[in-house]
């Protein structure tokens, strides 16, 4: 394993010194053979003649080595770039649209996917996000699931509920009701100083992602409720 | 010279080349001459299969080389057994002994 690596790297880094090893290597060969015909009482030009039509196409036995060798898949590789680069420059419009159409590719795939990973796979920026659960409520006559509760109704649930840490939610105007702390949210006019004084104690304030996560809900008016370790 | 050439299956040449060196490193044309020898010149190694074989093995871990001196002084690439050669050595006579003596049976009956 160690040799395979370490004659893989030789024959790619040290080429030359590798060639002229094998064209020694073969040539000492050719010489051996023709001293034997030659002390088998031929001339020496036949001598040689001979043990070359024996030996065969040099370069095939030398490119059959380097195969051996491992060195091919390297090799090939680097003719396959070069000659995929001369072939590009020779026809620039269709180089151009090979570009271009790697170039929309990759950009719309990277777009793609910072949407992805911001909306999926990043972990909210909340403590303990993987605890965070939404809580709707459901209509009973119609059935159907309400998103929008009203502020008793979301008092109760704070109170009453058992399956969670602490229960909070967004207005419609996009602010936390963040009620862990003991800030009893009354739906009064001191409910902004009290909100803004929780916001900006547990989740930095405006411009944090607290903050940017809490617009970006807006727009869907949607409530989050947020258990928290506090 | 003989003419009746069979060309060795590689796996077969690998083995008759770790054989060869068993008993002491040598180099390529000294190898087949060898393996020429010892099958009564009914083997020859091409060149073009021995030289090959040869850069495989070593990459395989079976034989390495080094550069010495031959016998008419000139500098020459001698290969020699590595311990994982010897045990591949014995390892394919084993299975080659098996494998001809099957054959040889079957090919006997009538």
């Amino acid at each position: 394993m160690m040799d395979d690596l370490r004659i893989r790297l030789r024959a790619l880094f040290r080429r030359d010194a590798m060639e002229r090893e094998m064209e020694d290597e073969l040539r000492f060969h050719l010489d051996h053979q023709v001293e034997k015909y030659v002390a088998e009482g031929m001339s020496e030009t036949e001598a040689r003649r001979r043990a070359r039509q024996q030996f065969g196409g040099v370069a095939q036995v030398k490119e059959d080595c380097r195969e051996a060798r491992g060195v091919h898949p390297f090799e090939t590789l680097v003719q396959d770039v070069r000659y995929g680069v001369r072939m590009l420059r020779r026809t620039p419009g269709y180089a151009a649209v090979a570009v271009l159409t790697l170039a929309l590719g990759i950009g719309a795939n990277s777009a793609i996917f910072s949407v992805v990973n911001a909306v999926l796979l990043r972990p909210l920026p909340y403590p303990q996000s993987h605890q965070l659960v939404m809580i709707w409520g459901t209509d009973s006559k119609s059935g159907r699931s309400q998103d929008a509760i009203s502020f008793p109704d979301f008092e109760d649930w704070k109170a009453q509920s058992r399956s969670f840490e602490t229960v909070g939610g967004f207005t419609t105007r996009g602010v936390i009701r963040r009620c862990s702390e003991g800030h009893s949210l009354q739906p009064s006019r001191s409910r902004a100083p009290r909100i803004q004084r929780c916001w900006a104690t547990r989740f930095g304030g405006p411009g944090s992602p607290a903050a940017r996560t809490c617009s970006a809900e807006r727009s869907g008016s949607t409530r989050r409720t947020t258990p928290s370790s506090a | 010279m003989n003419e009746t050439r069979i060309d060795l299956p590689q796996g077969t040449l690998d083995l008759l080349i770790l054989r060869a060196l068993s008993p002491a490193p040598q180099h390529g044309w000294a190898i087949s001459e060898r393996i020429q020898q010892l099958s009564r010149h009914v083997l020859q190694v091409r060149q073009g299969s021995l030289y090959p074989a040869l850069h495989r093995l070593e990459r395989r871990g079976c034989i390495k080389a080094r550069w010495g001196t031959s016998d008419n002084n000139r500098s020459a690439k001698y290969y020699e057994l590595t311990t994982q050669g010897r045990r591949q050595l014995e390892v394919e006579t084993n299975e080659w002994r098996v494998l001809s003596a099957a054959v040889a049976h079957i090919l006997a009956t009538d």
